[in-house]
């Protein structure tokens, strides 16, 4: 291995030993150090192994767009596979592990798919998998999937906290390099909020990577005067380790803060990420630009290192990848590697510059090439020993500096749609120039000198702060000291390579797989992509999608400007599913929604249902129950006795004004105009298709004084629905409305000992002459608390149900449960509630599913002619009033133990399934304790008529295929004695 | 059974007073407590009535009503401007504030007692707007959203009115059914800089 740390140098706390294993092997580092510059410094070049060929690959970056050193860092549930080692910081007990290796990364097994090159070009999914056709899922793709994957999941529990936020500001700045910094100090200066973003740990972007000088100080004090400065107003949000990663519409950004991803065991209280939502006027992008590799033979070997990296790592980090190093250039920046290296006293062999007519630049003595090629790289996976010239000559060294150009990382501009702007001068994209929100500044806009960085980032911090609306504010800029040119001479690919030549190391795609996409008719750059999965995958082409663009412009004979780029989306870097969820996991995945007699039923022992959001009681098992014989005990005393069930889930609107009851007229198709005071009333809702909508009761407590019921599940949508009424269509009524569903405890009494029980805790007359079938009205309940009675039933029984301020509602249904002791009263729960609606043919939103119109579910006779209401014209469709509809009916099954379920289809005996000969299906299914047998609601065609009937349910999914008699809905007391009682 | 019952919070069963999450050196970062009980009417005008309920309420109260995303505070009772023409008063304690509403505005209001049905949690501290900005999009900064200023928005997918009362309080009213669920969820929010329910 022949990376190193220097003696001296660098920006890492050499005072403080950090110690983590890579692969096992211990290994000891400085704080300040990244994952990657601590390998380096540990003498291990080698970090992992290609996607493809499993070719030995180093670190090439020392940033977000590292395409090679991928690790998995952490074990157990905090794994996190394909982290950039490049971004990850070192801390004490770090374990990171290589990638794609099998069985180690010094002894790959995989390696060999490198022999078989010739056979991995691109589209070679296309080419080889194709036959037998069935190989494909059994064969072909798992053993594809196992070879060729980028990490693990460990497929344990994340342990860790993640949180989404929101921050607000004028002035969002991305990036903290000069431009950055410049321009965060012009905006802030105005007084604008400004919120500065960078992913990396230290801010400082460029300053602290290269060695600058501005106001006559080194570049990295500079940059740390200014952020104290920015740090000490209050109108500054500095956010280090903060990637913005996303651009959405209007100026709304995403970031994410790797708030605790630098430690080894987090505090559990803070989270390990945090998610933003950046929601800003103006956006600067001071993202910088990323410098280009260039294609040649062995690219992609160990030692092989953008320039930039280069000089970053010994600038930042003090180390190096080889004792001496060869710098490849088509640029000016190129020898500007070659002066740092030399400084930081690492022997530098030669600037081969690509130019034959490069410029004369300081070398600091170091000898130059001018026109010449690098066409391969010798070296094995520890290193590499010599770099081939124009395919014979030989310079022995130990590592590589290419430097093809500079591309301005554009993406936060693009996000949106516009297209980065190819431009000639500067040969490159440019952001677009239209995007309202995002103002490009400093390298990310091509400026290449740091005096223009400075200068282009205090202009685009004021423009951004005046364009927000704040008075511009004068912001000195600071003498710099100036390389001696940027020159650059595009070059896209050495097609003299002796050896294979990389344009995407990620993907293992080589330069000659784009001339073959390009000649098999793959030749957009969107197809070209996709066929040769150059930028693809985690880094998304961020190092060679140029290159890529370049070598696709020569092979079609278009310009570069004509192949144009894929599309930016967000995300620019992998954001982590925890992150994505951020508190909404567990019991906040979604909110929990508990009933004020929520309590009540949990002292009872019941057993809780997710309804939507609701947790409703189920059951209330005794020792040895299951739900089964849970709830037919509860259906039998209810039947028999007295139950008490919690109803409070009801969407409940209280409705007054001078034209409440017009408005509820027009709402429900029966008639509520002449509906009596003290009365309530059931209520069909249609939707304006004129299918059934919805149903409940709304009972009159005064003149201009109503109280709606709607059922569980449609209570937002009814209240929207109603909202929109009000609003949209009848304006002019005098109404108000709110939802009262929180604010009563409601729980249905339900038996013929209902009376006798409910006389002992509410002050009322409740005889059948006093308080008739469909009474409504104030009830004062255990001598001081206001309620409300109503005397309906879902049940079929005699049968109450009374409403308590919800916060009464435990010590009420408490009181009613201890008063009807005397009457073996028992709790039931949704389960018996269901199973009696069914003995009785009540509908509920499994027969009101937007199929079923009034007269399909046997309400055509609520259906008013005498006025209209929504969904009235609809209703009179042909096809609504067609004979042949299905229709609601019962079914039982001959044999009454035989079980089926909701969903079951109904054939004719003897009738192949097929949608042919479907007859209808069964809408909701329950055992009937009353009955002892299974019993359905079912919707059949012209079923009415059919009562008797024998039919076939079928059901495909679980096998059931059982004979059952077609039969009134109503299976229990059809004439409703009881109820009247 | 006892002679009157007090009505129970549906926060009773999740409240523990206590300090909770990081300690950090300057003490917590929020405090959570409820008020309970707390009267909360929702008071919508009818049709056209608006100006004379001002005028009624102000006669009657002693508060003007305030435009919608205000408030105004008079004795002790607190008008938040919710939708247009529709406003909550809330008032601390158990003072029949509904009845005493519809005493004097019934011809020009719906008057709804809503104190079951809603449940008003307190924040304040140093991060109470911290611990808010992790689950509202409304800018929480001091400047905009100060004393006198209410916002209906959403928390963790929960409806709730945010009325800031003070410097660093606020007051969050929600459904009272959702109220467990929500209260659970701004104690984790508050985690990461601690906080003392009271």
């Amino acid at each position: 291995m022949t990376s190193f740390r220097f003696d001296k140098g660098g920006l890492i706390d050499r005072q403080t030993s950090v110690g983590f294993s890579f692969d096992g092997k211990q290994m000891t580092g400085h704080a300040g150090d990244t994952l990657a510059s601590a390998l380096l410094a540990n003498g291990q070049l080698l970090m992992g192994r290609s996607f493809k060929y499993h070719r030995p690959r180093s670190v090439v970056t020392c940033g977000a767009a590292e395409p090679n050193a991928l690790m998995e860092i952490g074990e157990g549930g905090r794994l996190e596979p394909n982290t950039r080692a490049t971004m990850q910081e070192l801390y004490d007990g770090l374990i990171a592990k290589s990638q794609n290796r099998w069985p180690t990364l010094e002894r790959d097994f995989g390696a060999i798919n490198s022999l078989a090159s010739s056979l991995f070009v691109a589209g070679f999914y296309y080419k080889t998998f194709m036959w037998p056709k069935k190989f494909w899922e059994a064969i072909y793709e798992p053993i594809i999937r196992k070879a060729a994957g980028l990490g693990h999941l460990s497929h344990e529990a994340d342990p860790d906290r993640y949180e989404k936020a929101y921050a607000h500001c004028d002035v969002l700045v991305v990036g903290s390099g000069p431009a950055g910094l410049m321009a965060a100090l012009a905006a802030a200066r105005t007084g604008a909020r400004v919120i500065v973003a960078d992913e990396h740990a230290r801010l400082g972007g460029s300053l602290i990577k290269e060695r600058e000088e501005i106001a006559g100080a080194d570049g990295v004090s500079w940059a740390e005067g200014i952020l104290s400065e920015l740090a000490a107003m209050k109108n500054v949000r500095l956010m280090p380790r903060t990637t913005v990663f996303g651009a959405y519409d209007d100026a709304v950004f995403g970031a994410l803060e790797r708030v605790q991803k630098n430690v080894a065991e987090p505090d559990h209280n803070v989270p390990v990420e945090k998610l933003w939502r950046i929601i800003t006027k103006r956006c600067v992008l001071a993202a910088g630009a990323e410098e280009r590799p260039i294609v040649f033979g062995g690219n992609d070997k160990p030692g092989v290192m953008m320039a930039s990296a280069m000089r970053a790592y010994a600038n930042q980090y003090a180390v190096a990848p080889g004792r001496s190093v060869t710098v490849f250039t088509s640029t000016d920046s190129g020898y500007r590697t070659a002066r740092d290296m030399k400084a930081h006293g690492v022997h530098v062999e030669v600037i081969i510059d690509s130019r034959a007519d490069a410029p004369e630049l300081e070398t600091n003595g170091v000898p130059v090439m001018r026109g010449a090629l690098v066409t391969n790289v010798k070296g094995g996976k520890h290193g590499m020993s010599a770099v081939e010239i124009n395919g014979h000559d030989m310079i022995p060294c130990q590592s590589l500096a290419m430097s093809g150009g500079w591309s301005p990382v554009v993406h936060l501009a693009c996000m949106r749609g516009a297209k980065p702007v190819w431009n000639d001068g500067l040969s490159c994209f440019m952001p677009p120039a239209h995007d309202p929100w995002t103002i490009p500044a400093g390298s990310a806009n091509g400026k290449w000198q740091l005096s223009d960085c400075l200068a282009d980032g205090a202009a685009a911090g004021t423009k951004a702060a005046v364009d927000a609306g704040f008075k511009a504010s004068k912001a000195a800029i600071p003498k710099a000291r100036d390389d001696a040119g940027h020159a650059v001479s595009p070059l896209w690919w050495v097609k003299q390579s002796t050896g294979k030549a990389f344009v995407d190391y990620q993907n293992d795609v080589s330069a000659k797989d784009l001339p073959l996409a390009a000649r098999e008719g793959y030749d957009h750059i969107e197809l070209a992509k996709r066929y040769t999965t150059s930028g693809m995958a985690t880094d998304q082409g961020k190092l060679g999608n140029v290159n890529a663009i370049g070598i696709l412009a020569e092979a079609t004979g278009k310009s570069i400007a004509d192949i144009g780029t894929t599309t930016f989306r967000p995300f620019y870097t992998p954001v982590s599913f925890g992150a994505l969820g951020g508190q909404h996991v567990g019991n906040h995945f979604q909110p929990v929604r508990r009933s004020p007699l929520h309590g009540w039923a949990e002292k009872l022992g019941a057993a809780f249902v997710e309804t939507g959001q609701w947790h409703r009681s189920s059951w209330f098992p005794r020792e040895g129950e299951d739900w089964l014989a849970a709830m037919s005990r509860e259906v039998i005393n209810t039947r028999r006795n007295v139950g008490l069930c919690d109803v409070s889930t009801l969407g409940k609107i209280e409705i007054k004004g001078k034209d409440a009851a017009e408005f509820i007229n027009r709402l429900y198709s029966n008639p509520f105009l002449k509906l009596p005071v003290g009365k309530a009333r059931y209520g069909l809702m249609l939707r304006e298709d004129g299918f059934v909508g919805d149903d409940g009761t709304t009972s009159r407590l005064g003149d201009n004084h109503f109280f709606m019921t709607t059922t569980t599940g449609h209570a937002a949508q009814s209240m929207r629905d109603i909202e929109f009424a009000h609003q949209a269509l009848w304006p002019e009524l005098d109404v108000q409305y709110v939802s009262v569903t929180d604010e009563w405890a409601q729980m249905a009494i339900a038996g013929p000992k209902s009376r006798e029980v409910l006389a002992s805790v509410v002050d009322a007359e409740l005889s059948n002459e006093a308080f008739p079938f469909l009474a409504a009205g104030e009830v004062t309940v255990l001598g001081h608390i206001p309620g409300r009675l109503f005397r309906i039933s879902f049940s079929g029984e005699l049968a109450y149900e009374l409403a308590v301020p919800a916060g009464f509602g435990d010590a009420v249904a408490s009181a009613i449960m201890h008063a009807g002791q005397p009457h073996s009263i028992l709790p039931y729960g949704l389960e018996a509630l269901s199973s009696m609606r069914v003995e009785k043919g009540f509908i509920t939103h499994n027969e009101i599913n937007g199929r079923h119109t009034a007269g399909d579910v046997g309400l055509g006779r609520m259906a008013s002619n005498k006025k209209d209401y929504i969904g009235r014209m609809m209703s009179e469709r042909e096809g609504l009033n067609d004979p042949d509809r299905m229709q609601l009916v019962g079914v039982r099954p001959l044999d009454p133990a035989k079980r089926f379920r909701a969903g079951a289809h109904l054939l004719k005996v003897n009738d192949k399934p097929s949608t042919k000969n479907d007859q209808g299906y069964v809408s909701s299914a329950a055992w009937s304790p009353t009955l002892d047998s299974w019993i359905g609601l079912a919707m059949l065609k012209r079923g009415r008529e059919r009562h008797g009937e024998r039919i076939m349910l079928w059901d495909g999914l679980r096998d059931v295929y059982i004979e059952a008699e077609v039969c009134n809905p109503v299976f229990v007391d059809p004439e409703g004695e009881k109820t009247h009682a | 059974m006892p002679d009157a019952f007090a009505p129970v919070s549906p926060l009773a069963h999740v409240m523990q007073p206590g300090r909770y999450g990081r300690a950090l050196a300057d003490g917590p970062g929020v405090t959570l407590s409820t008020v309970h009980p707390c009267e909360i009417v929702s008071v919508i005008s009818a049709r056209g009535k608006a100006r004379a309920l001002g005028t009624a309420i102000k006669k009657d109260f002693g508060v003007a009503l305030p435009g919608m995303g205000q408030t105004t505070s008079a004795r002790g009772l607190m008008m938040v401007g919710v939708q247009p023409d529709s406003w909550l008063a809330v008032q601390a304690g158990g003072s029949n504030l509904a009845t005493r509403l519809e005493a004097k505005i019934s011809k020009l209001a719906m008057v709804t007692s809503q104190s079951h049905g809603r449940t008003l949690m307190r924040i304040a501290g140093p991060r109470a707007r911290d611990v808010l900005a992790k689950g509202t999009a409304v800018d929480l900064h001091p400047a905009i959203f100060k004393p006198g200023v209410a916002a209906a928005t959403q928390i963790g997918h929960v409806g709730v009115t945010i009325v800031c009362t003070g410097a660093d309080s606020f007051e969050l009213i929600t459904l009272s059914t959702f109220a467990a669920g929500f209260w659970d969820g701004i104690c984790e929010l508050s985690l990461e800089w601690g906080y003392e329910v009271r």
